[in-house]
């Protein structure tokens, strides 16, 4: 709790020095965010190319507008919100975004039956079940399959580890609905990921 | 809520629609009590519990993505461009300014209307309190008097002249002064 609230102090007399010109400042706000912002882009746009434009972007108009950011939201809420909106933006305009992914009930060309599904140690392990690329990109593809409206707040939530709150903040919407929208979204993903865990019964 | 022991579909759709919240831990202790009392007699639900906690841990434990290594070099570049912290004010800007100052004079005029109300009442209860104070021991002045003092300030504030060198003002100074305090005692 120390520690969040050392951050959030650091955070402010950066912003503070941000918005009186201080380039170094928010030299120091790029370094400390960048890879947040980015690997929830990531996860957004699935794709290393548009995640690094988008992120670059993310800031530029952090930079643009930080004169405007008042301490109503914390600057971590501030930037994902900035984030967020880049990438709704960009799936709206990106048809490829939203109709890139593969149904994980399709045999696609990866999955031609010869790819071992199954986890063949029983001690589970969610990092080495990850470097398994068969389960990695099932679960990005099953992120991407998912409505924008539910990634957003299953990335944010279970990815990023913002609480409700915060998220409700970022997206402008009640609490509740960031609930529900988590509900929802994991109950998609445990439905397409079922066949590749490995779940004892 | 209560969860049944003996679980049929709509009991087990209302536990499964609080596991997630059950794997968070922010139920209440009540809550937790009756979902898991639930769990130690459905293998459905178990299932489904151990599923979502796979899946939860699998996206906490998703490997970190970061950007590439020319990124602080290209965005610096994109940023020189824009000249200082804040970027060049636009006209859009301006009307942001704009914007906010409204609102800031749209929140602070009723809290600005309330204290010049207090200001009109302390300014009210002093002129009831202070002159009446003074009453107290100056006497009112008779109704020639005032008539009199005031053609005197009139004529000096028309002339500017000084009272003391002009004979109108003399006059007039004389009318206003009046009698003494005895004599006017005695036309009351």
């Amino acid at each position: 709790m120390i520690a969040v609230g050392n951050i959030m102090h650091a955070d402010t007399a950066l912003v503070l020095r941000a918005q009186a010109n201080d380039r170094a400042a928010f030299n120091e706000i790029v370094l400390r965010y960048k890879a947040k912002v980015y690997n929830y882009i990531f996860r957004m746009v699935h794709s290393a190319l548009d995640a690094e434009d988008l992120t670059q972007e993310t800031f530029v108009r952090a930079y643009l507008s930080i004169r405007s950011f008042q301490s109503r939201s914390s600057l971590n809420t501030w930037l994902f919100r900035i984030a967020t909106n880049l990438c709704i933006d960009f799936s709206r305009k990106n048809r490829r975004v939203q109709g890139m992914t593969t149904s994980l009930s399709q045999e696609g060309e990866e999955d031609s039956g010869d790819v071992e599904r199954e986890i063949p140690d029983s001690a589970y392990d969610p990092q080495r079940l990850l470097m398994n690329t068969e389960l990695g990109n099932k679960l990005n593809e099953a992120l991407m399959e998912l409505p924008i409206k539910l990634r957003t707040v299953v990335l944010m939530y279970d990815i990023e580890g913002l609480p409700y709150e915060e998220i409700a903040n970022v997206l402008s919407c009640p609490l509740g609905t960031v609930k529900s929208r988590l509900f929802n979204a994991r109950g998609v993903l445990r439905t397409k990921l079922a066949p590749y865990l490995e779940i004892n019964s | 809520m209560k969860f049944e022991l003996n679980p049929n579909n709509q009991v087990c759709s209302e536990v499964q629609r609080r596991l997630g919240e059950y794997i968070d831990n922010t139920l209440s202790g009540r809550e937790v009590w009756d979902i898991e009392r639930h769990l130690a007699a459905c293998t459905e639900c178990n299932m489904v519990l151990a599923q979502t906690t796979h899946t939860i841990t699998l996206l906490q434990h998703a490997p970190l993505q970061d950007t590439g290594v020319d990124f602080m070099a290209n965005l610096h570049s994109r940023l020189d461009t824009l000249g200082p912290v804040g970027g060049r004010r636009t006209i859009r800007d301006m009307a942001a300014d704009l914007f906010m100052a409204i609102q800031t004079h749209l929140v602070l005029k009723p809290v600005r209307t309330l204290g010049m109300g207090v200001a009109a009442l302390g300014a009210a209860a002093l002129m009831v309190t202070v002159p009446a104070a003074l009453h107290t021991r100056v006497p009112a002045p008779l109704a020639g008097e005032v008539i009199s003092q005031e053609n005197l300030d009139r004529h000096v504030a028309v002339t500017a002249s000084n009272p003391f060198d002009d004979p109108v003002a003399a006059k007039l100074e004389a009318e206003a002064s009046g009698p003494d305090i005895g004599s006017r005692s005695t036309t009351e």
